[in-house]
């Protein structure tokens, strides 16, 4: 009778055992599933916007009129729309936003920092105009002018960064990266091929 | 009981070892899965790094001015290659030291850590290496365009990187490495297009063992030819022969132009020369300036050891053969140096893979017809394969492309009603040496070609005039033709005659003749050469037409006329005084363009040039969207000369049966913004992303214009006539640094003019001419594009592109931009 109460007292215990143990797992296992993909987004992302800036960077080498702007936000477009929603200041039909000259300002002119991101934007490309240590083509970055101006001649080298912002989902991500919100920056230099 | 109780136990705390298991089995996978992101990351940015290194090497091969061999150790191309991996932050130590190679290949290596056998494949965190030419990689075989005679052309570059993987290491797996390449072709500037040597003139036929050939010249006998035969009769062909009373005048090309100067001689004659009327041959190597009668260059002609030249004098001081008079009659001078002969042969390459099969066309007047028809084009002649043509009567248009011709053309047997064949019937004696003087419709029933375009006297169908169109929304007209005059025009074609077909003729009796070949790189199925006629076999390509009048477009032909190196028989022959003259009386050229040849023969009249001067231009033919058709047989000629110093000058003449609108045309370099014409009275400048020219400023149907004083705008008026006639009008392009566009000779504002819309409106001939002036330095390389449009209602237009480097001198056209780029 004793061995029957003892019996019934320890199966009353493991009742709602497997609950319990699957409620403390569940949320790091939730949150662990969902930094994965948080850390797969940022990375399909990253690679977006290496393709963007690869694009701006083969416009920009082609002439010195040629779209810069047009080429970098056509190309990620799986992932950011070609839209001022999108691309902010930098959009399309915008003043910066348009590459097709050397003597105007073209893409952010303070270098897609966090702080040239307003409203909606989620993009932002910029570039500049490098010289090299020979003097013309060839040769090692020795400098770079500002932000905004594309070359106005060959003999130059085009930098061009493109920056997806990117708010992190799961708060283990979050906690990582200030605000909670990742700048994912790619870069290209290209030497141009017009003469 | 017992079992019962052991089994309770055994359930206790299950899940949490479980789930402990399937989290290191997840921290596994997702740790994979973020390495192998990071991995595609990384290789994505070594692919970038490797695609603009590769186009920097590229772009210093194409500066190098050679691409006859491997890259250079140390060449520019090799440290651009280093330098641009390095700036996409795939650094590495420069060094020469893995260099290998010799006159067949070249290859080096680079690591960013010193120490390091050329041959390492790991120890290093970034491993570049350059090949010239390019090799194959696992999985990218070496791309086709750098393969046999195109191995020089391409460079290579291979990023190697190592990656420290951050979570597969807890798996042993501490590093990856991924391997990328990129290749990419330069084409050199000024001979980036296939295309002979720049001698204007080259003939096969030699004199050697002419017993032993097919055709060949019988010394022993007069010159004479008829019915398109070498053989036979009294037929005996000269291999240069020039007829009484045609005084022809052939200027060569100026190489000093070229980026590698050449002196290249205009006339090489494989064997004997009969000149029967004076002769010019100008050499104008280095801008020397050919005139009739004048004796200019020392490189004028060669003809081949053991040949005759049959001469009454050769007017130079270096004259090695000398004339011989003995056998020939009616003998002239030749005006022109004379030099070594240097044999020289050139294979065009035509893919007529892509052509559709057209059948064959009869035209007597009557709409195209056949597969190849456009119904909305009903005199537009499409591109193709084709058993033969022949135009009898009407106005039609070859479309640009390649016209593959494998049969020959039947004689006409009908005697009433439409030939169907050729009707041979208006040839004369007089007027068409060596066709037809039957005189009747069914005459000389055996003397075809594989195109054949003559003015027969059988029946044809009405003129049709043009479908103005509604001229809004895209809808277009369409352009009249048939009719009983042949008048025939292309631009942009090619002709190519197969090893079981003829060759080419136009007769005396055709009224317009106006054929351009393909621009410089514009026709890939020709590989990019400037070509109008191949002709795979022993006819001959007869080009002649009545003299055009003063102010009407020229019947000329442009491009290469070229006849098989393999041919034993044929040639080609052309009358200089086809095309007729320009609104001032000077004589246009007949023929712009080289021609190779195993005879050439000219005929007819005195006249005009076999002008190669000027090189073949270039021009290329884009689709592009508007109520008017594509109509580029309406640029007649197209000149770049050098202006004031540190300027260029291109002029595109223009002819059509309407003005030229002034309105639309605009000029855009290196595919920039358009500048137009008409920016100059455009009320407020367009924002930008707003279309150009301004919708609300574009006059039309609606709001015709007329250039006058009173027009407003800002251009210097250099003269005005009355409204609709001559005028010449200049524009400052804002900002352009000097550039102009001028606009001069018979053009008005807005594609209005036809006369249904704004009586009197215009319905004859017209020619005018645009002008840009832009500043272009000395090695500057350019690209131009002239938009333009005539002045009918719906806007038919013309659209081409000229590309070119700034020598300082006066030549144009044979000029093209160098280029790179990325091939796979």
């Amino acid at each position: 009778m004793r061995m029957e109460a003892s019996r019934r007292t320890r199966r009353r215990t493991q009742v709602g055992q497997a609950l319990v143990e699957f409620a403390l797992l569940t949320p790091p296992l939730l949150l662990f599933v969902l930094l994965t993909v948080d850390v797969g987004r940022a990375y399909w992302e990253s690679i977006d916007a290496a393709g963007a800036a690869r694009a701006g960077v083969r416009m920009g080498i082609i002439s010195d009129t040629s779209d810069i702007g047009g080429a970098v936000r056509d190309e990620p477009n799986s992932g950011i729309p070609n839209t001022v929603a999108a691309w902010g200041s930098v959009g399309p039909g915008t003043a910066w936003g348009t590459c097709t000259s050397g003597t105007s300002t073209c893409g952010d002119p303070n270098g897609c920092a966090s702080t040239s991101f307003s409203g909606t934007q989620i993009a932002c490309f910029a570039l500049r105009t490098c010289t090299l240590s020979s003097g013309g083509d060839l040769g090692t970055i020795t400098g770079c002018g500002p932000w905004g101006l594309r070359p106005l001649s060959g003999g130059h080298a085009l930098q061009l960064v493109v920056v997806i912002k990117f708010p992190a989902v799961t708060p283990a991500l979050a906690a990582f990266v200030t605000g909670g919100v990742l700048y994912l920056r790619q870069s290209d230099t290209g030497n141009e091929l017009y003469f | 009981m017992m079992w019962y109780v052991t089994s309770r136990k055994r359930q206790s705390g299950q899940v949490l070892p479980i789930a402990a298991a399937a989290f290191l089995v997840m921290c596994a996978l997702a740790g994979l899965a973020i390495d192998t992101s990071r991995d595609y990351l990384v290789k994505r940015d070594a692919q970038n790094a490797a695609d603009f290194a590769v186009l920097a090497a590229s772009k210093q091969m194409t500066l190098s001015g050679t691409l006859n061999g491997p890259v250079a150790s140390n060449s520019n191309a090799v440290i651009a290659a280093h330098d641009y991996t390095t700036n996409n932050s795939f650094s590495t130590i420069y060094s020469s030291g893995c260099d290998a190679g010799g006159s067949s290949s070249f290859s080096t290596t680079w690591f960013d850590v010193p120490g390091l056998s050329c041959g390492a494949t790991t120890g290093f965190t970034n491993k570049v290496s350059v090949n010239s030419p390019p090799v194959a990689l696992p999985g990218a075989p070496v791309p086709a365009a750098c393969q046999g005679s195109g191995q020089f052309t391409c460079i290579q570059v291979i990023i190697t990187t190592r990656i420290a993987e951050l979570f597969t290491s807890a798996l042993g797996i501490n590093t990856a490495y991924v391997t990328v390449g990129a290749s990419a072709q330069a084409i050199l500037p000024g001979s980036s297009f296939d295309a002979p040597p720049p001698n204007a003139v080259t003939l096969y036929q030699p004199q050697a063992d002419c017993d032993k050939k097919l055709q060949c010249f019988d010394e022993t006998k007069p010159a004479s030819r008829a019915l398109l035969s070498c053989t036979g009769g009294s037929n005996n062909c000269p291999t240069f022969w020039v007829r009484p009373g045609t005084a022809p005048q052939i200027y060569g090309y100026d190489g000093s132009v070229l980026s590698s100067p050449g002196d290249y001689t205009v006339l090489r004659s494989a064997g004997d020369m009969v000149i029967q009327d004076n002769t010019t041959i100008c050499d104008s190597y280095g801008g020397a300036t050919c005139s009739p009668n004048r004796a200019v260059g020392s490189q004028g002609f060669g003809a081949q050891a053991g040949s005759k030249i049959y001469c009454s004098a050769i007017n130079g001081a270096s004259a090695p053969t000398g004339c011989t008079t003995t056998g020939q009659s009616s003998l002239a001078r030749i005006y022109s140096n004379e030099t070594s002969w240097i044999p020289g042969y050139w294979y065009p390459t035509v893919d007529t893979s892509q052509l559709p099969y057209c059948g064959s066309l009869i035209l007597n007047g009557g709409p195209m017809y056949g597969p190849c028809a456009d119904p909305s084009e009903p005199y537009l002649i499409g591109p193709g394969f084709y058993d033969y043509i022949v135009i009898n009567h009407g106005d039609y248009e070859f479309g640009p492309g390649l016209y593959d011709i494998t049969g020959l053309a039947p004689v006409n047997t009908a005697t009433s009603g439409f030939a169907n064949g050729i009707d041979h019937s208006q040839e004369t004696a007089a007027g068409d040496f060596d066709l037809c003087t039957g005189r009747t419709v069914t005459s000389c029933p055996v003397l075809t070609a594989g195109i054949w375009i003559g003015h027969g006297s059988l029946a044809y169908s009405a003129y049709q005039g043009p479908t103005p169109g509604s001229c809004t929304n895209g809808v277009a007209g369409s352009g009249g033709g048939g009719g009983d005059p042949t008048v025939i025009s292309g631009s942009g074609v090619v002709f190519r005659f197969g090893s079981n077909s003829g060759g080419f003729v136009s007769t005396n009796e055709v009224q317009g003749l106006t054929l351009a070949g393909a621009g410089v790189g514009a026709l890939a199925s020709v590989n990019g050469s400037p070509l109008l006629f191949d002709m795979e076999n022993n006819g001959f390509i007869h080009l002649d037409s009545q003299a055009g009048g003063s102010g009407v477009p020229p019947n000329t032909t442009s491009g290469i006329i070229y006849q098989t190196p393999n041919a034993t028989g044929g040639g080609v022959e052309f009358d200089p005084s086809m095309a007729g003259s320009d609104v001032s009386g000077n004589e246009l050229p007949a023929v712009q363009g080289q021609i190779l040849a195993y005879t050439l023969t000219i005929i007819g009249s005195s006249g005009g040039t076999m002008d190669f001067t000027n090189g073949y231009g270039g021009g290329s033919v884009p689709g592009i969207g508007t109520s008017g058709r594509n109509e580029n047989s309406i640029i007649t000629s197209v000149t770049l000369k050098a202006g004031a110093p540190g300027f260029s000058i291109l002029t595109v003449n223009y002819a059509d049966e309407w003005m030229m609108d002034a309105y639309d045309v605009y000029v855009k370099v290196n595919n920039g913004s358009p500048q137009f014409f008409s920016q100059g009275i455009w009320t407020s400048p367009p924002g930008p992303a707003t279309p150009l020219p301004p919708p609300s400023n574009n006059p039309g149907d609606a709001y015709p214009a007329y250039p006058s004083g009173g027009t407003p705008g800002s251009y210097t008026i250099i003269s005005t006539g009355p409204p609709q006639g001559s005028s010449d009008w200049l524009y400052a392009i804002p900002g352009g640094s000097g550039a102009t566009i001028e606009a001069k000779g018979a053009w008005t504002w807005g594609h209005h003019n036809d006369p249904r819309i704004v009586p009197p409106g215009r319905s004859s001939n017209y020619t005018a001419s645009l002008i840009y002036t832009f500043p272009n330095p000395i090695g500057n390389y350019l690209s131009v594009t002239m938009f333009m449009l005539d002045g009918d209602r719906c806007g038919d237009y013309a659209y081409a592109t000229y590309t070119f480097k700034s020598t300082g001198g006066p030549g144009p056209g044979q000029q093209s931009i160098g280029s790179v780029s990325l091939v796979q």
